[in-house]
Formats: structure tokens, sequence, C-alpha cells
């Protein structure tokens, strides 16, 4: 009566017995069958193979949805079937794995090239002076854990290297230096907790841990944590005035220069060059020179 | 449609043909007038005979290119730019009167910082930093100009000249041999890319005999004025170089 009922049918129970059909089957697949059924335990019951064990859970499991999919619907959204895990600790993994832990990761700056190395490099008076335009997604992560130029940054890697037969001391400072772009439109540096404080972790994964109360606190903290790496290092990497002499011959520090809203669509690094003037020191350690010149990225 | 919506429909077109767009007679002979001088290079006749055109038909652009070409060569570059700029705001312009009007007002920009630091002193450091700065700010201009020329005509000689020089005055100098070697590809016939490699080279490996030889090379076709420029650089090179290769 019910066979004849259209819609999904129970499956049929497990057979643990060989029949005239199955022994009917080829060689192959009635070896098969012997091998799951070969062991004998001592009441002289067959004991089921591994194999013969997973088809039993298999068409338990196929059972079970077929019962759910006969379940009515908002009993299904519930996930009541008794097989079913269960649905909080489910969405309480989910949300730990969305949010999860916040980590700072980048490389320190490379110490192996030295300004004088870099083709595009440009000497004053016993001065070799090199840029290099890290805004590119690879170097910016590389770096900095983030690609910088997508929240309005440009990091510019600056290297100083002294002439290794000059007695020469040269100062330069940090507002000495800007970044001018192909339509003249100068940019000064920014300072180094303005953009750590931009690009900073977002504390919304703690808020998401805090649903969870206790992963909060851990997720709260690992924010933190990782916000402060990222300021100190940033901080680290950044370019302070310096005075370059025979006793540090050499120097590279990051620049971070802030795109002005109204050039973010259309920016562009081609034909940017950086400004810079630094003094050669004087008599008596007074100022001396000043030595204005810019500086190209290169290819 | 009613007669009276006809005719005023139809004295657009009119109007167009007879007054803004064309010359009247007296103003349509002296802009004749005006290019016969300008092929004469009498730009001073040229200039005045055109802005009688300009005053008379304050929108007729093709007034303001010549003029602008003839004030350029005059040397008073900032009214020559003025003019190309109306030129452009009037509009009405053919691609290649476009061209040239973007052309033109990057190469006034470029004579201006030209006049303002010559190129035989500006690798010389007796200029003060705002002085270079401001010289720069000329070239950056130009440059952007010279910029927006190749983006209407990517494969023109003067257009990529002048954005190699542009590069060389921004100390740009590898680049500026790259945009320099187009022009050997564009037009190998001239000589001011050669020049301007020469004083790129200059650049990277101060004076050099690559650079020397560029010169020289370029003056042995025997002496022309045109390449006055060169003359006047080797004639303060002189001084820079070792006795033995003055000589």
């Amino acid at each position: 009566m019910l066979s004849a009922l259209p819609g999904p049918q129970a499956p049929p129970p497990l057979r643990t017995t060989l029949t005239r059909n199955e022994a009917s089957l080829g060689a192959a697949g009635r070896k098969r069958e012997r091998a799951d059924y070969k062991s004998v335990d001592k009441y002289g019951k067959r004991k089921k193979s591994a194999r013969a064990t997973f088809q039993t859970q298999a068409n338990e499991t196929r059972k079970a949805s077929t019962d759910m999919r006969n379940l009515p619907l908002p009993l299904q959204a519930l996930g009541t079937s008794p097989q079913r895990p269960p649905t909080f600790p489910l969405a309480a993994l989910l949300i730990l794995a969305l949010t999860g832990c916040a980590s700072y990761s980048a490389k320190p700056l490379e110490t192996r090239q030295e300004a004088s190395s870099i083709i595009e490099q440009r000497e004053a008076e016993g001065l070799y002076i090199a840029v290099k335009d890290l805004s590119n997604p690879r170097d910016s992560l590389q770096y900095f854990d983030r690609d910088l130029l997508e929240y309005g940054y440009v990091p510019v890697l600056l290297l100083l290297e002294l002439d290794r037969n000059s007695q020469t001391s040269f100062d330069v400072r940090r507002e000495d230096i800007q970044l001018c772009l192909r339509d003249g439109k100068r940019l000064l540096s920014t300072d180094p907790h303005a953009v750590a404080e931009r690009v900073s972790f977002s504390h919304f994964r703690s808020a998401m841990g805090f649903l969870l109360l206790f992963p909060g606190f851990f997720l709260a903290s690992s924010v933190n944590n990782a916000n402060d790496e990222l300021e100190i290092d940033y901080q680290l990497k950044t370019m302070k005035s310096v005075r370059i002499n025979p006793n540090m011959r050499s120097f590279r520090a990051v620049m971070f220069f802030q795109v002005p809203q109204d050039h973010r669509e259309s920016f562009t690094m081609e034909d940017a060059f950086i400004e810079m003037k630094i003094y050669k020191q004087g008599q008596g350690g007074a100022i001396g020179k000043c030595l204005e010149f810019p500086i190209h990225f290169g290819k | 449609m009613k007669t009276r919506t006809r005719l005023f429909l139809l004295s657009f077109p009119l109007l167009y043909a007879f007054g803004c767009g064309g010359l009247p007679q007296r103003e349509a002979e002296l802009y004749e007038k005006g290019r016969h001088a300008m092929e004469a290079r009498e730009w001073a006749q040229a200039a005045d005979l055109l802005t009688l055109v300009i005053e008379a038909r304050p929108k007729y652009s093709p007034a303001y290119i010549l003029r602008g070409k003839a004030r350029f060569q005059l040397k008073q570059y900032a009214d020559s730019s003025k003019d190309f700029e109306s030129a452009e705001r009037i509009g009405r312009l053919t691609d290649e009167e476009r061209f040239t009007a973007v052309l033109f007002r990057a190469r006034c920009k470029v004579e201006e910082g030209r006049i303002n630091f010559p190129e035989t002193d500006f690798r010389k450091n007796n200029a003060s930093p705002e002085e270079r700065r401001q010289t720069r700010d000329f070239f950056l201009k130009a440059n952007a100009l010279v910029l927006d020329a190749l983006a209407l005509q990517p494969n023109n000689y003067d257009a990529n000249l002048w954005r190699g020089y542009c590069l060389l005055r921004l100390e740009n100098f590898r680049k500026a041999i790259d945009t320099l070697k187009l022009c050997e590809n564009l037009d190998s016939s001239r000589w001011e890319h050669r020049f301007f490699s020469a004083l790129a080279w200059e650049g990277i490996y101060k004076v050099n005999s690559q650079s020397l030889d560029s010169y020289f090379a370029v003056l042995s076709s025997g002496p022309r004025p045109e390449l006055a420029p060169v003359y006047e650089y080797l004639t303060v090179l002189h001084a820079d170089v070792a006795p033995e290769v003055s000589q």
C-alpha cells in the first residue's frame, strides 16, 4: 500500500545473508561479497567487515536524511533530527573561524642593497641617495602587512649611503623630503602613528567573539597586541631626521605619504619623484651648504 | 510646425554659416594676410593682423591658434599660451588643431623654464633650492601637457622630443634617454633628439667622450642657425673639460 504512494521510499533493510541472486553475481562480485562476510565469531555468527559496517552506516545516514526530508519545513530548519550535530557548537565554530585571532606579520626592511648599488641613484658630494616605491601590493604586504595604497598611503623607502672616502657629514630632515606627483602636487610625509591608526585591526572581530562571551576576551587581547606590534613596527621603520657621517655611513627608512582625496581616483606613481633638501655640515658643526635635487624611482 | 518656429530653427545653421562659423569678407582677407605673414616669418605683422581678426570675431578659434604661433616665435610665451588656451576653450577645433594647441602650450612652459634656468646652468649647484624648484614646476606642467599631446598623437616626433626634454630637465635622465630613443625611430634625420640624449647621458656620467661625439656628430653637417643651442652649449662646456679635449 505504502509502496504504491509517490515520493521517497525507505531503503530496504540491510541484508546479512547471501541470497541466490548474489550467488549469481560474477566471480569478482562473489569474492567481494565473501570478503565482507568471511569472518565468523566464536558462536558461529558471521562478523561484519569494515566495509559492511560502512555500508550499514551510510544506509542509516541516507535513511535519516530521507526522514528529515519528510519532516515539515520548520522542523527541518531547526535540525530536529537526532542524527544531526547540534547547531550551536557549529555556529560558534563558524564565528571563531570568521573572526580568528589578530596577528601582525611583516618583514624587516632589507639591508642587503645599498644606495650606491641601485641604478637609479643620485650622488651629491659623496652622499648616495636612492628611493624605492613600496606602494605595489606585493611589497606593501611584505613590509607592512597591508596594501597601504588601498588605505590611501604611499610608502617610499629612502636609502642613504656615504661614500667610503668621504669624511663629510650630512643632515637629512624629514620635513625636507616631499613626494612630487606628475601634476606637480607635492606631498609631505605623514606621521607613522596616523598610518598605523588608519590601518589597525578592527575590534569588530572581538565584538563577534563576545557573542560567545569568553573568546571575546582573547580576541580583544589579540587585536590589541597586533595593533601595538603594527604601530611599533611602523614607528621603527619610519624615517626620522638623521645625520649621515663617517660613523653611520648607511641608513634606510620608510616615509609614508598620504594621497589627497581628490587624487585617489587617478592616482599614479608614473613620473613621480622625491624632492629633497640635504644640508652639508659646515665648519665647526654649523649648517653648511644646502643641496636640493629630485630623486627618481626608476623602472 | 508654425512658420515662425521653422524660421527660428532655420536661423541657427544660417547664423553658424555666415556669422560665427566662418568669417565675413574683411576678416577673411585679414586672416589670409596674417597667414601669408606667418609663412614669410613676419611674426609681428602676423600677430597684429590676427589681433584685428580676433577683435572682430572673438569666437574664431583658428585665429587664436595662428596668433599663438606668431607670439611663440616672438618669445611672448605667456601671451602665446593664453591664445592656445582660448582656442581650446572656444572649441570647434580639428584633431590636428587641438594637438597643436596642447603641444604649443607645453612648449611655452618649456621655454619659460629654459629662460628661468638655461640648460647650460641647470646641473650647476649655484642656484638656490627655491629657484631650482620653481624651474622644475615649469617642466612639470610642460610634461603634463606633453602627455596630453601624446595621448592625441602617440607617434609624433615633436611630442616625444619635448617629453624627452621635460624628463631631462626633471633630471629623470634614464627615462629621458628611453623616450629620445623613440624619436630616433620616428625620424632619424633630425638632430634635436641626439643633442638632448647627449645632455641626458651627461646627467648620469658627467661630460664624457660619448656625449662629446654626439655633439660633434650633430655639428658635422656644417654651421646652421638652428644649431645655435649646440654651439652655445659647447662654448659653456669648453671650460669644464680637460685642455686636450677642448682642443
